[in-house]
């Protein structure tokens, strides 16, 4: 209750995202069924004004959606999304210049160099860096790649 | 920054040259530290010739550092470092829960190698059964 509070107190402090949340979680609702949009938003915008570091960023809505779907619980999904971010020092991975997304695709292409040297220099020859195809990968840590 | 790097290489500059360059301007326009290590990591993986790749010694170097890591991470504690060798064997649940009861320093060096164990290898067909249990154990959510 006291998030909620905080928010009803000073709704101004959420709306500049409340609208990147809302397009975010309408884009994804394919990927989730019998998870509930608003209740979805609600975990979202709550730990945005939870988490002003970090606020929102694109790919929560997975993690957030997954949570609520194993959990179906709004309170157990946000303390599980509160809890992940922290225990797992996720907060770099969202902040606005993503310097651990960026490390991720140095440590896979670093890993696809050693494991898979002729993969790697192929990928090297056609200007593909890991980039290309594994932000959502690391982003939504694979969330958005599950099947139902 | 990043996408020169990818010309540098398509060029065929070599590697110390394009450091060099790269170095140059992230002191021109005067980057931080983490910019200019992150600019380097990703100068060096993108380079097209095999020579950043592990040679059997350094495989050798890093099996030995990961084994003084798991050392390090149980200092005296003998029968946790033998029991984290072992919860990688065990494929059942009842017998990984009975590990966590052994005694409080087991269940605090052991619970984070357990819960791995349990969610990706043992017993996958309970994995619906036991993954909300599981998470809530990991992010320290108490039942409601």
């Amino acid at each position: 209750m006291a998030f909620k509070s905080k928010v009803e107190a000073d709704p101004s402090v959420i709306s500049a995202v409340e609208e990147v949340i809302d397009l975010d979680v309408m884009r994804s609702a394919h990927n989730m069924t019998g998870v509930d949009q608003q209740v979805l938003k609600s975990v979202l915008k709550t730990y945005a004004y939870y988490n002003p570091e970090i606020e929102y960023c694109q790919g929560m809505n997975f993690i957030a959606g997954l949570l609520l779907m194993v959990f179906k619980d709004e309170t157990t999904a946000f303390k599980a999304l509160q809890e992940l971010v922290d225990k797992f020092q996720m907060a770099e991975l969202f902040n606005v210049e993503l310097p651990k997304l960026k490390l991720y695709f140095y440590q896979l292409d670093r890993l696809v160099n050693i494991v898979l040297p002729e993969v790697h220099a192929h990928l090297r020859e056609e200007q593909i860096n890991s980039s290309y195809f594994a932000s959502a990968w690391f982003i939504t840590i694979f969330t958005n790649s599950l099947k139902q | 920054m990043s996408s020169f790097l990818n010309y540098f290489v398509s060029f065929g500059m070599s590697f110390e040259s394009a450091r060099e360059l790269l170095m140059h301007f992230c002191k021109k326009y005067e980057l931080d530290h983490a910019r200019t290590h992150l600019l380097l990591s990703e100068l060096e993986s993108i380079q097209k010739n095999q020579a950043s790749r592990l040679t059997p010694e350094e495989f050798r170097e890093l099996v030995i550092s990961r084994r003084e890591k798991r050392q390090n991470k149980f200092k005296n504690e003998n029968k946790s470092l033998v029991l984290s060798l072992v919860v990688r064997m065990i494929d059942s649940d009842a017998t990984l829960g009975k590990l966590l009861t052994l005694n409080k320093q087991i269940n605090h060096d052991l619970k984070d190698d357990v819960y791995k164990q349990a969610l990706l290898m043992s017993q996958p067909e309970r994995l619906p059964v036991k993954r909300v249990a599981i998470w809530s154990a990991i992010f320290q959510i108490k039942e409601n």
